[in-house]
């Protein structure tokens, strides 16, 4: 069952222009960070975003948190329009709709203890909370794999960076939410830390039931993680399919290249890396028919800078925005 | 663990802090030593009318500009009346006035600052020129006015001085909320359904509170400078003696043309020391509450 829909998300940030250039230039620039996007996650998928830095993924994760309105476009909680909804409206459905961030070392407030922390949760939702708080606390702690007696008076800086992310999660956790919203939650961590991190993850899901919205710019934790991938390019979505389907036979030029950048740990398999030229263009300016023509070692003339590729089902759900398959 | 028992946690660990800062302070030698002349100066203040040989209404017309002796230890001004007894019970005025408006000028700011930083939009720019208009102005003049406008009294001094000195305060202010608004613990708040008046009291308000700390301190130092200035110009409390004001009689009645020292020396090194005093715990504290500083 479908819990999420995204339709043509579109988030434009206004470009601050002094008052010579807007005379001079006319019309408002923007910064277009989510362009089109929609997809749709399953209730109990873990769903994942990738995508290199700029390309809208955060933006994204903090639309659907409802954290900035969207510019256009509409998201679908369980059926119901959120975008629409009023703030009033929109509240209950936060304890279910959580987010986790990239950086541990900005996600606790710095001047309070974890049990602080996570009491905050129960405190905004006080009405709608049974049961012992404290009790409560200590539970989640210990789904986290965090000791209460040892963490729970301590402050934020007190703690490693797992450890905080593992007390952001947990702070995520406190009111059995049904959509974690994941925004590159190891990427800041180091390789050890990350993989446990992953695993604690994988873990809380089952425990949990929850469905994850799991945003990265590493493939490599994608396949590990992730049922289903979607590929982001400068504010859109190039390709999507199941995690088998998108790796092993990836269609859009720019997959191919990050796929063949992933490192295998056997000498004896010879890979390719396919290299991307040149640097991703400004989200103010993006570029004509596709947006990754510049960079595209396919790249025809005359039909990917000029027509935007449409979405194209090669089967099993796998979706691909290329000319090369029409 | 019930609610009660958590709170006694609270308490402790509040206590624990406590000791630990008092521990981190006594470390401190300058703050250390800024504590002791403040303290026997809130001494002197609270003390007042048993430490005084005599009052500021007592004067020994007989005796005008006597230089020290045994019988006034800092000698007398032009009305006979005894130095060292006055000295004590300006200090009051000039503390008073430096912690009451020092309090007045971290409020706005403090008010201003975060209602811009928070809200931004308009009152983020009006704030911002407004503060360029106060740092361009020259500060003293504009008190000279506003007080000879305003009239002689205490609360006119702690008012001119609050409405000269808040833009600074609300500019840093303002800028440390801009930098927590946009943390993530914040958006995670947020995120929770956390409603402004939440975010202002639960999350900025803690994370400003030590620099506006350390502000308070710190702006008492200029607050006493500042009432002293405006004393000595002739714009004090006739009713309530302060050093500045010695200092405006001294120099009105030519005891510097005279070489009356002791008329001088004394309420110019009293306002050195208390402004001294409050400057050393100023840096201290912001030496502790600054980590980044501490563990140079």
């Amino acid at each position: 069952m479908e819990i999420l829909r995204v339709e043509n998300i579109k988030k434009w940030f206004p470009v601050r222009t002094g008052i010579l250039s807007s005379i001079l230039f006319g019309e408002k620039q923007f910064i277009k960070a989510v362009d089109g996007v929609s997809f749709t996650i399953d209730e109990g998928e873990v769903f994942c975003l990738v995508g290199e830095s700029g390309c809208g993924k955060t933006t994204l994760a903090r639309l659907i948190a409802r954290l900035i309105e969207p510019t256009d476009g509409r998201i679908y909680y369980k059926g119901r329009d959120i975008v629409q909804m009023k703030k009033k409206e929109f509240r209950p459905l936060r304890r279910e709709i959580q987010i986790i961030f990239q950086n541990p070392y900005e996600a606790l407030d710095p001047r309070m203890r974890i049990y602080d922390i996570l009491m905050e949760p129960i405190k905004l939702h006080k009405k709608h909370f049974e049961g012992d708080p404290d009790e409560r606390i200590r539970t989640v702690m210990r789904d986290v794999k965090l000791n209460p007696d040892e963490y729970l008076w301590k402050f934020p800086h007190e703690l490693s960076g797992g450890e905080r992310q593992r007390v952001s999660i947990a702070r995520s956790l406190m009111l059995y939410p049904k959509l974690l919203l994941a925004d590159e939650p190891a990427s800041m961590l180091d390789a050890s830390v990350r993989s446990s991190i992953l695993n604690l993850l994988t873990d809380l899901r089952e425990e949990y039931n929850l469905t994850l919205l799991y945003i990265t710019h590493d493939l490599a934790q994608a396949w590990y993680l992730c049922e289903r991938i979607a590929v982001m390019y400068l504010g859109v979505i190039v390709e999507l399919g199941k995690t088998d389907d998108v790796i092993n036979s990836p269609l859009h030029p720019y997959t191919k290249a990050l796929i063949s950048n992933i490192p295998i740990p056997d000498p004896r398999r010879k890979t390719e890396a396919i290299e991307i030229k040149g640097e991703v263009p400004s989200p103010i300016n993006v570029p004509p028919g596709c947006r990754f023509h510049p960079r595209c070692p396919y790249f025809m003339e005359g039909k990917c800078d000029k027509e935007t590729p449409k979405y194209l089902d090669v089967g099993d759900g796998h979706i691909v925005a290329c000319h090369l398959y029409e | 663990m019930n609610k009660e028992s958590v709170r006694i946690k609270k308490i402790k660990l509040f206590g624990d802090r406590v000791l630990e800062f008092a521990r981190i302070y006594y470390r401190n030698k300058y703050g250390l030593a800024g504590l002791i002349i403040l303290t026997f100066f809130i001494f002197l203040a609270l003390f007042a009318p048993f430490i005084a040989p005599y009052t500021p209404s007592d004067t020994f017309l007989a005796e005008p500009f006597s230089p020290p002796s045994s019988k006034f230890l800092l000698g007398t001004d032009e009305l006979g009346r005894d130095i060292f007894s006055l000295l004590i019970y300006g200090t009051w005025t000039s503390m008073t006035v430096g912690v009451l408006a020092s309090l007045l000028t971290v409020i706005i700011g403090t008010f201003v600052g975060i209602y811009a930083g928070y809200y931004g939009g308009i009152v983020q720019s009006i704030l911002m020129r407004l503060t360029d208009f106060f740092l361009i102005l020259p500060a003293l003049p504009l008190m000279i006015v506003l007080a000879a406008i305003l009239g002689p009294s205490i609360w006119n001094i702690i008012f001119v001085i609050s409405i000269v000195s808040w833009p600074v305060t609300a500019r840093v202010i303002m800028s440390q909320t801009l930098s927590v608004k946009e943390s993530s613990y914040v958006e995670a708040s947020k995120a929770l359904g956390a409603g402004d008046t939440y975010i202002i009291f639960r999350h900025i308000l803690p994370n400003v509170t030590p620099l506006i700390f350390a502000y308070v301190i710190l702006n008492i130092a200029g607050a006493i400078l500042a009432e002293a200035g405006l004393s000595f110009l002739g714009l004090g409390d006739p009713s309530h003696i302060s050093w500045g004001m010695m200092l405006y009689y001294a120099d009105q009645f030519g005891a510097l043309v005279a070489g009356i020292w002791w008329y001088i020396l004394p309420p110019g090194l009293a306002i050195s020391l208390l402004v001294l005093s409050f400057m050393m715990i100023g840096y201290a504290l912001d030496e502790i509450i600054n980590p980044r500083i501490r563990r140079r």
